[in-house]
């Protein structure tokens, strides 16, 4: 069972961590784990988005620890699960094989570009927008030095 | 018009190769056909019964007379020499090949559109009324608006797998023309007297086969917290909507099945935990999108060619029936009826295409729209030029006077083209449209819609028609079900069931008889919705019920 994490890496899986339901209320993981080092969230199928919604609201709950995405997601989610919260995915071997980890750094190379803010070091094309107006307010005000 | 800047088409750009090297790992094995249809979906692409469909964003339904040539040379390039705009103010090419997509997709990223989201269990192209900018009645422009949602809800990351799909609509107007509340959000601008200009947030719309009209969920937010406010409630939505039946996946179920009350509650408790300042937008952001959508430059200007012209009655009926006022004198709003008398609701022809984006070019600013009602907007049309814009749509088959009369008939695709549907809609739209060909019956008939669903999908909103037409199949036989006093505004309503379904032939006979029945029972200044509203559908039962006959006492 193979995991890859945030930078690209495959690793290998080491030990058992907890892991919870992707219809888990908020409140309960919280009361439960909320200190946990390292918490797994269940995709039972890769279509089922309701994972990533969970991964954001322990964000916004404030948990601090790993979060985990289990199941048979494929590399075109890569940058999303990262941009909802997650710090690494744990996928079967059968689909290690299948899709190896070039494929993951390719998809998450390729979209480089984001109309969201959110947890990946991409800078989203609102923040860009707004460095280029700032750049060029600075530009224009030293233009206009005597 | 909104124009793409340097991140928008990169982004479009590096959404294409990826889609391309999505089809490349699709094809060495890499991806199966089930992880691979989410992703084929979201870019707008769709097997239908005969071939390919490719489903192309207009967002919010405005394009420019650039953007229309290029649809009009894929429409000869790869498909039939033809396009049908759609009830979402899209355009969908029904005979594509799909070793052609990446080719057409490059052709038009080269003019900033796209397929991103226009299928598939994400949010869905944005739509808004096709008269925002110009309508007398509008509060504010509600494309600004729109066109932050498109950028927000672009490849949002935690909303890529919603359960069912996501539509959108926004409305600056009093009147709506954006039919708001069958959306899963309806967006409605208000001017706040204490508050000034915010939205007012409808949610749980929905057609298909449980039809709910969407109710209230937020009285105000502001410009700043909009996307936020959006997010949590697609945060609710994502976590709670059920993943189990695909036919009770909207929201509209969950708001049902949750109750209004709760469901509000717990969009509130989403929206207080949640860190918005991640959406918030700033204002330099809504001031640079606003800059967008200013009017043109349009100059006062003479109406005595106009005003001569009137003299035609062929020409008086389409200033009547196809133009609106713009909010600066001199200047119509010109619908082009893409609804002639027999033919298809919402096609139009790559010659027609090429010569509306030149019509467009020299009569409307180079400014085009799309209307939900399958029909084109010119939105700056000065008034002196209308007669010279009327007579050359004429040589181009395209100045068919009936903008909102009974051949102005909305229709999906139907049999014809759609994998799901279960019976014809366009032979239907086109044998009504037929029987009632003569603009004086029409004209005294009045304002009324009329909606042909092919299947119980209701893409063409058959329950909110005034009468609606749903066709089904019955052991092996096209069946017709037909309903009165749908109403698309705000004050919606679903339409009621007059009865067993008919066969195809009989339908033309039946909206006849309805149509006589509501002419003799009419009173001075009714449309056929008031008549309705106020006599109920027992007294248009007797018109279903005589199959076969008109009797005189409906006459």
């Amino acid at each position: 069972m193979p995991i890859i994490d945030k930078e690209g890496n495959f690793l290998a899986v080491v030990g058992n961590i907890e892991t919870i339901s992707n219809s888990a209320a908020i409140s309960d993981v919280m009361a439960q784990f909320a200190n946990a080092e390292i918490l797994g969230i269940i995709f039972p199928v890769h279509h089922d988005g309701r994972g990533y919604s969970l991964a954001k609201k322990l964000r916004c709950a404030g948990f601090n620890g790993k979060l985990r995405a289990i199941g048979p997601l494929i590399p075109d989610q890569f940058s999303d699960l990262i941009a909802c919260g997650f710090d690494e995915i744990e996928i079967s071997d059968e689909q290690s094989l299948r899709q190896p980890l070039a494929q993951w750094l390719a998809a998450k190379e390729i979209s480089q570009h984001s109309f969201q803010n959110n947890n990946s070091s991409k800078i989203s094309i609102f923040q860009s927008r707004r460095q280029k107006i700032a750049a060029n307010r600075q530009l224009t005000s030293v233009r206009e030095l005597p | 018009m909104y124009r793409y800047d340097e991140f928008d088409a990169a982004f479009v750009a590096s959404r294409n190769a990826q889609f391309a090297n999505q089809v490349a790992r699709r094809l060495d094995g890499s991806l199966s056909e089930d992880e691979f249809r989410p992703i084929r979906l979201r870019n707008g692409v769709y097997l239908q019964l005969h071939a390919y469909m490719l489903r192309i964003a207009i967002p919010y339904g405005t394009l420019s007379a650039k953007q229309m040539r290029v649809l009009a040379q894929i429409g000869a390039k790869f498909d039939k020499g033809y396009g049908h705009f759609t009830t979402r103010q899209n355009i969908q090419f029904n005979w594509i090949k799909l070793i052609d997509v990446p080719q057409i997709l490059a052709e038009l990223a080269e003019v900033s559109m796209h397929c991103i989201q226009t299928s598939g269990n994400c949010i869905r192209n944005v739509t808004a009324d096709h008269f925002a900018g110009i309508a007398k009645d509008e509060i504010a422009d509600p494309r600004p608006i729109a066109e932050l949602i498109r950028q927000w809800s672009t490849e949002h990351p935690e909303f890529l797998y919603l359960p069912r799909k996501f539509k959108i609509a926004v409305t600056g107007a009093s009147a709506d023309r954006a039919v708001i509340r069958a959306h899963d959000i309806g967006i409605q601008i208000i001017d706040d007297v204490k508050r000034g200009i915010g939205f007012r947030i409808y949610a749980g719309g929905g057609l298909g086969r449980t039809p709910v009209i969407g109710k209230i969920i937020k009285e105000f937010v502001t410009h700043e917290k909009l996307l936020g406010y959006l997010e949590a409630v697609l945060r609710v939505y994502n976590s709670e909507g059920r993943r189990d039946n695909k036919y009770k996946a909207r929201i509209k179920i969950l708001v049902n099945e949750t109750g209004l009350e709760e469901f509000i509650k717990q969009v509130e408790a989403e929206y207080a935990i949640s860190d918005t300042s991640s959406v918030d937008v700033d204002a330099d952001e809504i001031a640079r999108i606003n800059a967008y959508f200013a009017l043109p430059k349009l100059l006062g200007r003479s109406e005595t060619k106009y005003d001569a012209a009137l003299n035609d009655s062929a020409f008086a009926d389409f200033a009547k029936y196809n133009t609106i006022l713009h909010k600066i004198d001199g200047y119509v709003a010109t619908t082009i009826s893409l609804k002639p008398i027999g033919g298809i609701p919402g096609d139009a022809t790559s010659t027609q295409m090429l010569a509306i984006a030149d019509l467009a070019d020299k009569y409307s600013s180079g400014e085009i729209r799309i209307t939900h009602h399958q029909n084109i907007v010119f939105p700056h049309v000065p008034k002196d030029d209308l007669p010279d814009l009327w007579a050359a749509l004429g040589a181009l088959g395209l100045a068919t006077a009936n903008i909102g009369l009974i051949s102005d008939i909305i229709a999906c695709p139907g049999l014809d083209y759609c994998a799901l549907a279960t019976a014809r809609s366009i032979p239907i739209a086109q044998e009504i449209s037929k029987r009632f060909a003569d603009l004086e019956k029409q004209a005294e008939i009045g304002n009324i819609s009329i909606n042909i669903s092919g299947c119980i999908n209701a893409c063409a909103h058959h329950h909110i028609g005034n009468i609606g037409i749903l066709g089904l199949e019955k052991s092996g036989r096209e069946n017709y079900q037909i309903t009165i006093g749908g109403d698309a505004t705000l004050d919606m309503a679903l339409g009621e069931r007059l009865g067993p379904g008919i066969d195809a032939e009989d339908v033309p006979d039946t909206i006849e008889r309805i149509i006589n029945r509501y002419l003799h029972l009419r009173e001075e200044g009714e449309e056929f919705i008031d008549t309705y509203r106020r006599l109920g559908i027992e007294h248009f039962r007797v018109a279903f019920a005589n199959q076969g006959q008109i009797l005189s006492e409906d006459l």
